[in-house]
């Protein structure tokens, strides 16, 4: 394979979906190359922590034994916090080990090694300029200098979609729905974290906040424990930040000195900080059509990502259609071309799919999520419920009594409360 | 003409951060070949096109940062890349490096040229080459900023913290470079796919023979200096004019002006 | 027995630190210096005095003469400045003697018949405690010993001069003002300073300090704006005050100023390292804060 210029497949960026659709073909017996312009693989890609396990599950055999796990999710929290107190929901899960943490940049290095084990190559420090087009189909890439060729081109460049905008694949995305997720990564030590959190070897906690560390704004917070230390960080509507006057740095900062975490996070070291931005999210962010002659589009750079408001997935998706996009170049192969017709398959793929089905599910959470009200009043609502249900005054309140009381003390209708429930019944 | 360029990669120490015990964070800190070893390459690189040279990488160390250090090497354009098998090179001592790199000049030699960085981004200690000299009796021009080398001879140019040298020394040497020596080339993509071909050829250090006293792990802790941190506002004239009238107040009490 | 140690400088400033050093640990102290007119200068600090006549830097060169020395008096501990030539020779002497160099030693004592010393590494960001068994190697980082005063009678040795080991021409820097590494006062423009021509204001404050100034790396590399610079890979200093104006405290820099006892720092950026390690900082402009400064000094002249 000595300077070869052509390939059967280039892959645009070696994110999760971009080293998913590498390591598939490459398995197939396709000579394949995925191109990152970052200088190490995983230095430009910022996540938050927890990944499902099912798609490994199916497809990766004895991947449990060598990805680099950092935690077990075994409790689930939701956490509605205000002035003077929280209110948490805990779901404790048995033995199924459903999700885990992982730091993204080890977990990429890992699926970069399993590429180069199927004969694949991984090209770090190689920003795609372009690619090139030629009677409409794709047909190779530039990087710099060079220009290389290839039957498919497989577009993984992630959220930030300047390629497929360049090309005019794809329209600009507009502002406002546009979030900031900010992260931070502290260190604290294993047994530290499983004796605040009250967890056993790699049993690990997701947590999702919501209310008064946010002041209000559109946005969320998660926690994560990795093995030695502590994800925490928001996700932020990008327009909150031109409306309002906050720092998003000062977010995340509000969020770790609250009641509820500076006992966690205590004697912790900073070892981390990282800001990204995550463009449009949910069903209505979805390319219609992430196919065309000669290229195919996977992970974010198609939208399969969800915002749920207080957290975003996206990577067991970015995995699932890499691996989509494998077996579609496989079935256009056979036929013996790369015509649009003949890649359409991976849209099918897709819609039977649980990554269709999940944005699906979750195709009015966008629009719930854009109501303040979640944000400010009904985080209060909870807690002034909740704090009177356990009131330690004389007279027992009834709890119709005091949610009553509850909401008037934050102005809300009945009426509107209803409605929203309703809708966030429906979304989420 | 031969060329040995010995490399090695080494912490981003302005990202790197302490935990409350003032142990460094490692782990989280990036590491990349130091600036000043991608010259030493690029110098040795830029002989191979003017003077026909076959340009040999190594590194002591068998880490991933190694590999990839080794791996960045053959892209820019080394013909061939080594990599010493060393456990915990972090650890081992200057002199083990040193020894290490010269036996493995002697075994896979004669060299006319060997370069190194002319110091580390993370220790910058700088000895590493005038060590290498010293062990293999070759000449040695320490800190270049300018090299031209030819069939026999090598005139340099380096910058001391009295004024500048130029040197004209005969072969073999070994020469360092600094930072300021050039501007190392970025691997094209052809480059890049071209070096995944080329074999990373381990050497087992048993074959150097080399006698290494066994280096004990040793504690690095973050290093404070007792400040007293007065920090005062200038946002405007006025807070200034304040500030600068209390600077100076405070520097005469402590009898510094 | 008291430990036998050998020093290697080239100006009296080093020579009387080492010889500080020396005497904390209670070693027999001798010294070699590349020729007679520098040895003189160190007359009454050490005993015994070795020079050779080396003209310009040839590191092969000077290192067989201070190895002729080595021979001839066995040391246990070779001690080197840690400067550019410092570090190169330390290299090349304990090679020689298949040992290892401990450079940016401070704090050294004598434990058992070895010695302990503490090392910065990584930029001065961190530092090691170190075992260093005999025979050991040192390169001493400046401004850890106060410099020692001559109270002995020297005797005078000469060392045969070695061959050339290459050609060499030596162009001394040009300095302006007060060479830093021997000034009490350091002012010190970094990138901040937006031309050369505000290095003049610069100038006018180290005069009025009566100090020397200098710059950051980038100034004197990428600029040129000046031949050296202070930091790790330039001159290492440590005066009674450090000034630093438009510089943001990066480690490769500081470490060539932390042994300075006290530390100015003017930088309009609040979230800039320096302030994390000075004794005095004023968050502002260096535009407004340093001309008001210069007033007032020049006001306090006067009077
Ligand atoms: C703050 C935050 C928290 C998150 N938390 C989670 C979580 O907890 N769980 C979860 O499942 N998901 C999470 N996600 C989402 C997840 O990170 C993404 O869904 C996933 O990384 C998408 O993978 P991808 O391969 O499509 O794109 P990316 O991971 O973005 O990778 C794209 C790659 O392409 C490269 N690239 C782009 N352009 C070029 C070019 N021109 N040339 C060469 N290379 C190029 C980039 O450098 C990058 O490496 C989070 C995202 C954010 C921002
Ligand atoms: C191996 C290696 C060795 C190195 N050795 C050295 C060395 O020996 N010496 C050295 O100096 N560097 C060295 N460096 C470089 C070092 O890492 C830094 O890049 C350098 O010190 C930064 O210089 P600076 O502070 O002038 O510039 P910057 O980091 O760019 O800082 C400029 C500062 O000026 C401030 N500023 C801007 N405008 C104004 C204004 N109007 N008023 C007030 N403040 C203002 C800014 O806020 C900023 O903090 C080395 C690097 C490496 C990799």
């Amino acid at each position: 394979m000595t300077g070869q210029e052509k390939f059967d497949a280039l892959i645009i960026g070696a994110g999760p979906s971009g080293l998913s659709a590498g390591y598939f073909l490459a398995k197939k017996g396709f000579s394949v190359a995925v191109l990152e312009r970052g200088m190490e693989v995983g230095s430009k890609n910022v996540f938050g922590g927890r990944i499902y396990s099912h798609v490994f599950d199916k497809n990766f055999q004895g991947w449990r034994n060598e990805a680099p796990v950092e935690r077990w999710i075994k409790k689930e929290k939701l956490s509605l916090l205000c002035e003077n107190g929280s209110v948490n929901f805990e779901f404790e899960r048995g033995k199924r080990q459903d999700s885990f943490t992982a730091f993204l940049s080890p977990f990429l290095r890992w699926m970069a090694s399993l590429v180069e084990s199927e004969g694949g190559i991984v090209a770090t420090g190689v920003k795609v300029d372009s690619i090139i087009f030629d009677d409409l189909f794709a047909k190779g890439i530039r990087a710099g200098p060079d220009e290389i060729y290839a039957d498919y081109v497989i577009i993984a460049e992630g959220g930030n979609t300047l390629l497929l905008e360049k090309h005019k694949i794809k329209k600009t995305p507009t502002l406002n729905k546009t979030s900031l997720g900010i992260k931070e990564v502290i260190k604290l030590g294993e047994s530290t974290i499983n004796n605040r959190l009250s967890l056993e070897d790699d049993e690990g906690v997701a947590q999702f906040i919501l209310g008064q560390p946010l002041h209000g704004l559109l946005g969320g917070g998660f926690f994560y424990t990795m093995k030695e230390y502590i994800t925490i960080g928001v996700v932020v509507r990008l327009s909150e930040f031109t409306d309002n006057n906050f720092n998003a740095q000062d977010l995340v900062e509000d969020l770790r000195l609250s009641t509820h975490f500076s006992k966690i996070l205590e004697g912790g070291t900073p070892a981390e900080y990282s800001a990204h931005l995550v463009t449009e999210s949910g069903y209505e962010g979805v390319m219609k059509k992430p196919y065309g002659n000669g290229f195919l589009i996977v992970g974010d750079a198609a939208g399969f990502l969800l915002n749920t408001g207080f957290t975003i997935r996206g990577v067991d998706m970015a995995v699932e259609s890499g691996r989509l996009a494998a077996e579609a170049i496989a079935r256009a192969h056979k036929e013996g071309g790369n015509s649009e017709e003949q890649l359409s398959c991976y849209k099918k793929m897709l819609d039977d799919s649980f990554i269709m089905k999940n944005l699906k599910k979750f195709s009015k959470a966008n629009e719930f999520l854009s109501n303040k009200k979640i944000y400010e009043s009904y985080v209060n609502l909870a807690c002034s419920t909740v704090s009177d249900i356990f009131y330690e005054g004389a007279e027992a309140n009834r709890v119709f009594e005091s949610f009553k009381n509850s909401l008037k003390k934050e102005r809300i209708s009945l009426f509107s409360f209803l409605k929203d429930m309703w809708e966030a019944y429906r979304s989420l | 003409m031969k060329i040995l360029v010995a490399l090695k990669p080494t912490y981003d120490i302005n990202q790197l951060k302490f935990d409350s015990e003032g142990v460094p964070l490692l782990e989280t800190c990036p590491i990349t070949l130091g600036e000043a070893d991608k010259c030493a390459l690029e110098e040795a690189l830029r002989i191979k096109e003017s003077n026909k040279a076959i340009v040999i990488a190594v590194t002591v160390g068998e880490s991933q940062s190694h590999i990839k250090g080794i791996r960045d090497a053959l892209a820019m354009g080394a013909d061939e890349g080594y990599l010493i098998k060393m456990k915990n090179a972090w650890n081992i001592s200057s002199i083990a490096v040193a020894k290490a790199i010269a036996s493995f000049a002697q075994l896979t030699g004669p060299y006319d040229v060997i370069f190194t960085g002319a110091g580390a981004g993370d220790t910058h200690s700088s000895i590493i080459g005038p060590m290498i000299s010293a062990l293999l009796d070759f000449r040695l021009i320490a800190g270049a900023d300018q090299v031209e080398v030819s069939e026999n001879m090598v005139k340099a140019t380096c910058k001391m913290e009295d004024g500048t040298y130029y040197y004209e020394s005969d072969l073999p040497v070994v020469i360092t470079v600094t930072s300021e020596a050039n501007e190392p080339r970025i691997p094209t993509l052809k480059a890049i796919i071209r070096s995944k071909s080329m074999p990373i050829k381990e050497v087992d250090p048993s074959v150097l023979s080399l006698s290494v006293e066994e280096f004990k792990d040793l504690k690095v802790l973050k290093h404070s200096i007792e400040r007293k941190r007065i920090i005062l506002e200038a946002s405007d004239q006025k807070s200034a004019e304040e500030s600068v009238e209390k600077i100076i107040t405070f520097l005469k009490s402590e009898g510094v002006i | 027995m008291r430990t036998k140690l050998l020093a290697y400088s080239e100006d009296r400033s080093w020579a009387a630190q080492i010889k500080s050093l020396s005497d904390s640990i209670k070693a027999e102290a001798s010294i070699f210096l590349p020729k007679k007119e520098i040895a003189e200068k160190v007359s009454g600090l050490y005993e015994e005095i070795y020079y050779s006549d080396l003209e310009n830097f040839d590191p092969l060169a000077y290192i067989s003469a201070f190895f002729e020395v080595a021979k001839l008096l066995s040391p246990e501990v070779a001690v080197f400045p840690c400067t550019g030539k410092g570090r190169i020779l330390a290299g090349l002497f304990s090679a020689k003697n298949s040992k290892s160099v401990a450079t940016d030693v401070y704090n050294v004592q004598s434990k058992e018949n070895n010695l302990i010393a503490k090392r910065l590494v990584y930029g001065g960001k961190a530092e090691v405690d170190l075992e260093l068994k005999i025979p050991a190697t040192i390169c001493l980082l400046h401004g850890s010993y106060v410099e020692a005063k001559a109270n002995v009678e020297s005797r005078f040795n000469k060392v045969i001069k070695p061959n050339a080991s290459c050609r060499v021409i030596f162009t001394p820097k040009k300095v302006e003002g007060m060479e830093p590494d021997k000034a009490e006062v350091v002012v010190v423009a970094g990138r901040g300073v937006k031309t050369k021509n505000d290095l003049r204001m610069i100038m006018e404050l180290a005069e009025l300090l009566k100090g020397a100034w200098s710059v950051t790396r980038p100034l004197a590399v990428d600029e040129g704006w000046a031949e050296s610079w202070i930091g790790i890979s330039g001159l290492m200093v440590s005066p009674k005050l450090y000034i630093g104006i438009g510089v943001s405290g990066q480690p490769h820099h500081m470490m060539g100023a932390r042994s300075s006892k006290i530390v100015v720092a003017i930088n309009k950026d609040r979230n800039a390292p320096i302030f994390d390690e000075c004794d005095y900082g004023i968050v502002g402009d260096l535009y407004v804060v340093l001309p008001e400064m210069i007033k007032k000094l020049k006001n306090m002249k006067q009077k």
